[in-house]
């Protein structure tokens, strides 16, 4: 799971980086792979920004791009607590 | 005059705990004569004359206290069981319903409207009990007893007068009770002016963020560092308090990324950039004031006062910063809480470089700062900020009240098992002083790459803290001397200010040695 929401948070400062305006089809396979990965962590609710994210790419809808960047950025972060402080008490730091 | 009873609750608010225990134990021996007039009730023992009347603050008694005495107190628990029946007094809510709420609005200082329009509008409204008296915690630490009459309401602060505590207590209960809502508030027209501007201002700032999205960082200019920190100044001048502070933020992890700074991270700049978007989209969004000062936010740096404290000092730090300014740090314990307060007092030296500094001591305690240590301290009208320092103020007195020979610091203050100290709240935000015990260490080295001396310590079922002292001379000698001892199987109690991030962390600022 932690390695998942990782991935997911590399993907999406790889996007920041390049700039929304010159985002490459690479990028879009790999959401599309994270859409297909969510299934198997049932993250429905991330699974469902990154369908919409997908398709704002594809029609270049800037600003709605940058809207679901920002939603799934957010939501990536409390997901990333939640595991994190899960680890912690686990004593998964060891 | 008909009476009604009137609980100890009541009794006690209106005096003190001392009065209220000699008032019960003086009943026991006392004769009491007493007459029920029309409009008062009148009684007559140790040579006292009481004149009881249904306004507490028309109550008299002969003797030459100036406020509530224990005759009257005595009076009141007399007649509860002389003349009581089954009717408790209760609170009554007409006096308040009928106070000026707008006045007390007004009398609230721009800092306190702002904290309660803010919470109002997120309906988050502290608590309000309702028995002969009504209990409200308007702040954290303090406490305020609305009575009837209102005057005689007590607040934690121990301020006789109308103290802004007392203010909000009241707002609150208004809204609590329905008398008031958020609509009822008037904006002045400064504040309106300034809504108005906020949202322009934001307007601009979101585009500039947008832009940021569409070229990426790669392609992001330098000048963006300096536009950000001018933001920041601006944001501050409209009264901005949040955004202006992740300004300053985003500003300094821009400016961490284009110096190639070790420690920057990529995400980090990203979760600041979309944290500060959505502020500003919030903000532009925003349909009336009272919306809009839900996000606009306070600024924190403003000492609130507290209730009394009794601390004990557990150690004292010696500070010099590069930008020129020397003094010492204190730590001070609140055994009952376990919360740990410090003390910062620094003084210039970039100017008199060669004059040796003298530090003032504070809240005019008459001894010098060193001697301090392990001294308990009784500190009157104390004002803290939110991450637990103490202000300087002169209204602020301490006195010492005891010198401790042994161990200052008692168990249940110090923390031996480190998984306790992960909370949810607290994850990846907040950082706080803490005392740690150490029991194992498991290895300790200089990384080059943090710049920083690292020590990695275990509790008893193995679960590990990281500790951290950036590198500089004085850190430098502390390290050593915290290896030295734990070499030489010492027991120590770090102090320093705890991060939870992937691990947890803890930023030592000092060490205590105590006897195994």
């Amino acid at each position: 799971m932690i390695q998942f929401i990782e991935g997911l948070n590399v993907l999406i400062v790889n996007i920041y980086t390049v700039g929304v305006q010159t985002i490459s089809s690479e990028i879009i396979d790999d959401i599309e792979q994270y859409i297909n990965a969510c299934n198997k962590y049932n993250l429905v609710i991330i699974e469902k920004d990154l369908i919409e994210l997908n398709n704002f790419i594809k029609n270049q809808d800037t600003n709605n791009i940058i809207n679901s960047l920002a939603n799934i950025t957010t939501k990536v972060n409390i997901l990333y607590k939640k595991v994190v402080y899960d680890n912690l008490l686990k004593g998964e730091n060891l | 005059m008909n009476y009604t009873i009137k609980s100890e609750e009541y009794l006690l608010s209106i005096s003190n705990k001392g009065i209220l225990s000699r008032s019960i134990k003086d009943l026991e021996n006392l004769t009491i004569d007493y007459v029920v007039n029309d409009d008062f009730i009148e009684l007559n023992f140790s040579d006292n004359t009481i004149i009881l009347k249904e306004n507490l603050n028309d109550c008299s008694c002969t003797c030459p206290s100036s406020s509530i005495c224990k005759h009257i107190v005595t009076s009141y628990l007399f007649l509860n069981k002389e003349l009581g029946s089954d009717e408790q007094l209760s609170f009554d809510d007409e006096e308040i319903k009928n106070i000026n709420y707008k006045k007390i609005f007004k009398d609230l200082g721009t800092t306190y409207q702002k904290e309660f329009l803010q919470n109002i509008a997120t309906n988050n409204i502290p608590k309000c009990t309702k028995t002969s008296i009504i209990t409200i915690s308007p702040l954290t630490n303090v406490t305020v007893k609305i009575l009837n009459p209102l005057d005689l309401s007590t607040c934690t602060c121990m301020s006789k007068s109308l103290c802004k505590h007392k203010l909000l207590a009241f707002l609150y209960y208004l809204v609590d009770i329905g008398v008031v809502d958020k609509t009822m508030f008037e904006v002045s027209k400064k504040d309106q002016n300034n809504f108005i501007e906020s949202q322009k201002y934001c307007l601009q700032i979101n585009k500039m963020l947008t832009d940021c999205f569409k070229i990426g960082l790669s392609r992001t200019s330098e000048t963006i560092v300096e536009k950000l920190e001018r933001a920041a100044l601006y944001s501050r001048v409209l009264e901005l308090a949040d955004l202006s502070n992740m300004l300053r933020d985003l500003s300094g992890n821009f400016n961490a990324y284009f110096t190639q700074d070790v420690f920057f991270e990529e995400t980090t700049l990203l979760n600041k950039i979309v944290n500060v978007y959505k502020l500003t989209n919030n903000i532009i969004s925003a349909n009336n004031y009272t919306e809009f000062s839900k996000y606009a936010g306070v600024f924190k740096s403003e000492y609130s006062l507290i209730p009394s404290l009794n601390l004990t000092c557990i150690s004292v730090r010696d500070i010099s910063t590069k930008s020129g300014y020397v003094g010492k740090c204190l730590y001070l314990l609140d055994e009952q809480s376990s919360e740990v307060y410090s003390f910062t007092s620094v003084n210039p030296t970039y100017l008199n470089n060669h004059i040796p500094v003298t530090l003032s001591v504070p809240w005019s305690l008459n001894v010098e700062f060193d001697s301090l240590i392990q001294k308990k301290l009784s500190i009157r009208y104390p004002k803290i900020s939110v991450d637990c320092r103490i202000s300087s103020s002169k209204d602020t007195h301490a006195r010492v009240t005891t010198t401790i020979k042994e161990n200052p610091i008692s168990n249940d203050c110090i923390n031996y098992d480190y998984s306790k100290l992960v909370t949810m709240e607290d994850l990846m935000d907040n950082q706080r002083i803490k005392l740690i015990s150490v029991t194992k260490l498991q290895s300790n080295y200089f990384s080059n790459i943090k710049q920083s001396y690292v020590i990695n310590i275990f509790d008893e079922n193995n679960f590990k803290i990281t500790c951290e002292l950036k590198k500089s001379s004085d850190n430098e000698v502390l390290y050593n001397n915290i290896i030295d001892l734990l070499n030489d199987n010492k027991q120590l109690i770090l102090i320093g200010s705890l991060y939870q991030r992937s691990n947890l962390t803890l930023y030592v600022t000092n060490y205590i040695e105590v006897e195994k």
